[in-house]
C-alpha cells in the first residue's frame, strides 16, 4: 500500500515566476524511511508544507493512505506526526502545559510511551518554551510528533539542532517507530544521516526530482574528500588508482576525491609515506555535480 | 476545538481581568462624579461653547448631560468604551491568523488534526465570550454604581445598552477577523481596526456638523450605536441589531473563506 503518492505535484508562489516543486510524482510504501535530500532550496521543505495542506498546490495532486491531501487534510492529520527542523510555539507553554494542548487533538496517547519519550530525550518538561535552547525545543517537538504514535511522521530537517547523543537518540526512537509499523518521510540535506536510516532516497534539486534510489545503490557512490598530509613529493602518477576522480596538490600534501571503495587508495598509501590522513564527506553540491547534473 | 478554546481562555484571561477591571473603575469614577454635574447649569454651559463644538458631541447630548444617561453616555460609553474594547478586539483578532501567521506558530498549530475553519471559529468564540462578559460586567458595575451613587439607570436601558453593545463589539471583531485573514501582522490588524473605528466615529461627527454630508450619518457604524438613547428607552432597534449582526457575519464568514484558501 502507498502510504504518499504524488502525482506531478507542484508549487509556485505567488510573485514568482518559477517552480518551487515542480511535477513531483512519488510513492512512499507502507513501513518504509524515504529520504528527501536536497541542498537548501531544493524543495523539500515545499513537498512537505504541501503534504500538511499548509500550501496549496499550483497543479497536481498527493494522497495519503489513499485520501486527498486537500479534501481530507483533517482524517489524514489524526494519523500524521510532524517535525519541523524549527519549531514555532506559543512562548507561555510550559514544555508540561504544550504537551498537555497538542495531546488534545489526537485520538489516543499512551502516557507510559509518553513518559519514555519525555525520559529518553531527557526534556525538562517544567521550563516555559522561552526559556528552552534551540535543541531542547527541537527535543519537545519529537515528544509532540511521536506522542501518539502516529502511522506517518513527515520529518523537516529533524536532526538540526540536536547534539550527536541526541541524534543518536533520535534515530533509535525513529528505528523503533519503523519497527512499529510507522511510515517515515524525511528531509534531510545530511547524506550520513540518509544513508544511516533510510530505505530509499529521492534526489531534488530546483524543485525537480532527480532520481529515487535504493539506499544500497544510492551507499555505492560513497564519494569521498580524502586529504594526505605529507611532507614527501608524491607523483601524482602513483596517486591515479581506480576510484580516485581529482588529484589537487596542496601546501602540506595533497587532496583527493574518490568515488567508491577506498580500499585500493588505503593499499596504495601505505607505500608512499604519508604522515596522516583525513577523510571528509563531501557537500550535497559536490554530489550533485558528480552524479545528478 | 475543545483544548483550543480553553486554552485561548486561559490566555487570555489576565487581561481579560485587567481590561474588565479598568472599565469598570472608570465607570466608579464616572457614576460617583455625576451627583455634582447634575448640580451645574448645563444650558449655561453649552450656550459658552462653540457651536461646531456642542454640533460635534451632538446637541441631544449635551442637552441631557444632566442626566445619568446623558452624563455617562457622553463621557465614557459614546467613545471610549468603545475604544477599550476595540483594542481587545482587535488585538484577539490579530492574534488568530495574522498574529500566527507573524510568529509562525501556525504551521505547527494547523499540522494537528483540526480544520481551519474550526480553528478560526474557536477562537473567534473566545473573543466573543469576553467582550460580551466585559460589556456585561460594566453594564452590572453601571447598575450598582447607580444606586450607590444615587443616579439611578432603568434596567431596560442597561438590557438594550448591553445587547446593542455586544452586538457593536461583534461587528467590529467580524470587520478584524476578516483584516486578519487578509494581513500578516498583528499590528496591522489592530492598527487598521482601531483607524476604521476612529475614522467612523469622526465621520458620524462630522456629518452634525457639516450640512453637506448630513445625510451620510448612516455609512458610519456609530449610527447604529446610540448608547444615550438605548438607555433612555431600553428598547432595541431590531434593524440597528439585524444590520450589525449581518457586518458581524459578513466579516467572520469572509475570513473562513479567505483563511481556507490562504497559502501559509
Amino acid at each position: 500500500m502507498s502510504i504518499i503518492k504524488t502525482d506531478n505535484l507542484s508549487k509556485r508562489y505567488a510573485g514568482t515566476d518559477f517552480f518551487a516543486l515542480d511535477n513531483l510524482n512519488l510513492e512512499v510504501k507502507e513501513g518504509e524511511i524515504f529520504g528527501f535530500i536536497g541542498p537548501n532550496g531544493a524543495g523539500k521543505t515545499t513537498a512537505i508544507r504541501l503534504l500538511l495542506d499548509l500550501i496549496r498546490p499550483t497543479k497536481g495532486s498527493a494522497k495519503i493512505f489513499e485520501l486527498d491531501i486537500n479534501k481530507n487534510s483533517v482524517a489524514i492529520k489524526k494519523e500524521v506526526g510532524f517535525l519541523p527542523g524549527e519549531i514555532f510555539l506559543a512562548e507561555n507553554f510550559t514544555g508540561k502545559s504544550c504537551i498537555e494542548y497538542f495531546r488534545g487533538f489526537k485520538d489516543k496517547v499512551d502516557n507510559k510511551y509518553l513518559k519514555f519519550l519525555i525520559g529518553s530525550l531527557e526534556l525538562d518538561t517544567a521550563k516555559k518554551i522561552r526559556d528552552y535552547s534551540k535543541g531542547n525545543r527541537q527535543k519537545l517537538s519529537i515528544v509532540l510528533a511521536l506522542m501518539h504514535k502516529p502511522k506517518l511522521l513527515l520529518l523537516d530537517e529533524p536532526t538540526s539542532g540536536l547534539d550527536p547523543l541526541n541524534q543518536q537518540i533520535f534515530y533509535k526512537l525513529m528505528s523503533d517507530a519503523k519497527r512499529n509499523g510507522a511510515t517515515i518521510f524525511l528531509s534531510t540535506h545530511l547524506l550520513l544521516e540518509a544513508q544511516n536510516i533510510c530505505d530509499r532516497v529521492g534526489i531534488i534539486k530546483e524543485g525537480k526530482l532527480l532520481s529515487i534510489e535504493n539506499i544500497d545503490d544510492f551507499r555505492q557512490k560513497n564519494i569521498r574528500e580524502i586529504h594526505l598530509e605529507t611532507k614527501k613529493n608524491i607523483l601524482l602518477a602513483d596517486l591515479q588508482v581506480p576510484g580516485v576522480q581529482k588529484i589537487e596538490k596542496k601546501t602540506y600534501g595533497y587532496h583527493l576525491t574518490t568515488i567508491g571503495p577506498n580500499g585500493q587508495i588505503i593499499k596504495k598509501l601505505s607505500g608512499l609515506g604519508v604522515d596522516d590522513f583525513k577523510v571528509y564527506e563531501p557537500s550535497l553540491e559536490e554530489i550533485f555535480m558528480h552524479f545528478y547534473k | 476545538m475543545l483544548n483550543i478554546i480553553i486554552q485561548k481562555f486561559k490566555e487570555q484571561r489576565v487581561s481579560v481581568f485587567i481590561y474588565t477591571g479598568a472599565l469598570i473603575g472608570y465607570t466608579l469614577l464616572m457614576v460617583s462624579m455625576f451627583p455634582s454635574i447634575k448640580k451645574m447649569d448645563i444650558e449655561a454651559m453649552t450656550k459658552g461653547m462653540p457651536e461646531q463644538f456642542v454640533k460635534f458631541f451632538g446637541e441631544e447630548g449635551m442637552a441631557s448631560y444632566n442626566t445619568i444617561e446623558g452624563y455617562i453616555s457622553m463621557e465614557f460609553l459614546s467613545f471610549f468604551f468603545i475604544l477599550i474594547l476595540t483594542f481587545y478586539i482587535g488585538s484577539s483578532a490579530g492574534s488568530t491568523i495574522a498574529g500566527q501567521i507573524e510568529k509562525r506558530t501556525i504551521d505547527f498549530n494547523l499540522s494537528q488534526p483540526v480544520s481551519r475553519t474550526k480553528s478560526l471559529l474557536a477562537e473567534g468564540i473566545v473573543a466573543i465570550v469576553y467582550s460580551t462578559l466585559i460589556i456585561i460586567a460594566c453594564s452590572l458595575a453601571m447598575f450598582l454604581f447607580g444606586i450607590m451613587f444615587d443616579s439611578h439607570f432603568k434596567i431596560s436601558g442597561l438590557t438594550a445598552f448591553a445587547t446593542i453593545a455586544t452586538l457593536f463589539m461583534w461587528s467590529i471583531f467580524g470587520m478584524a477577523i476578516f483584516l486578519s485573514s487578509i494581513f500578516k501582522s498583528k499590528s496591522a490588524v489592530m492598527l487598521t481596526t482601531f483607524g476604521i473605528t476612529l475614522f467612523m466615529y469622526v465621520f458620524l461627527s462630522l456629518t452634525r456638523m457639516v450640512d453637506k454630508i448630513k445625510d451620510f450619518d448612516k455609512l458610519s457604524i456609530f449610527y447604529l450605536y446610540d448608547p444615550q438613547k438605548l438607555l433612555k428607552s431600553g428598547e432595541v432597534n431590531l434593524n440597528h441589531a439585524a444590520i450589525l449582526l449581518a457586518i458581524f457575519a459578513i466579516g467572520l464568514i469572509g475570513s473562513i473563506i479567505i483563511f481556507n484558501k490562504k497559502d501559509l
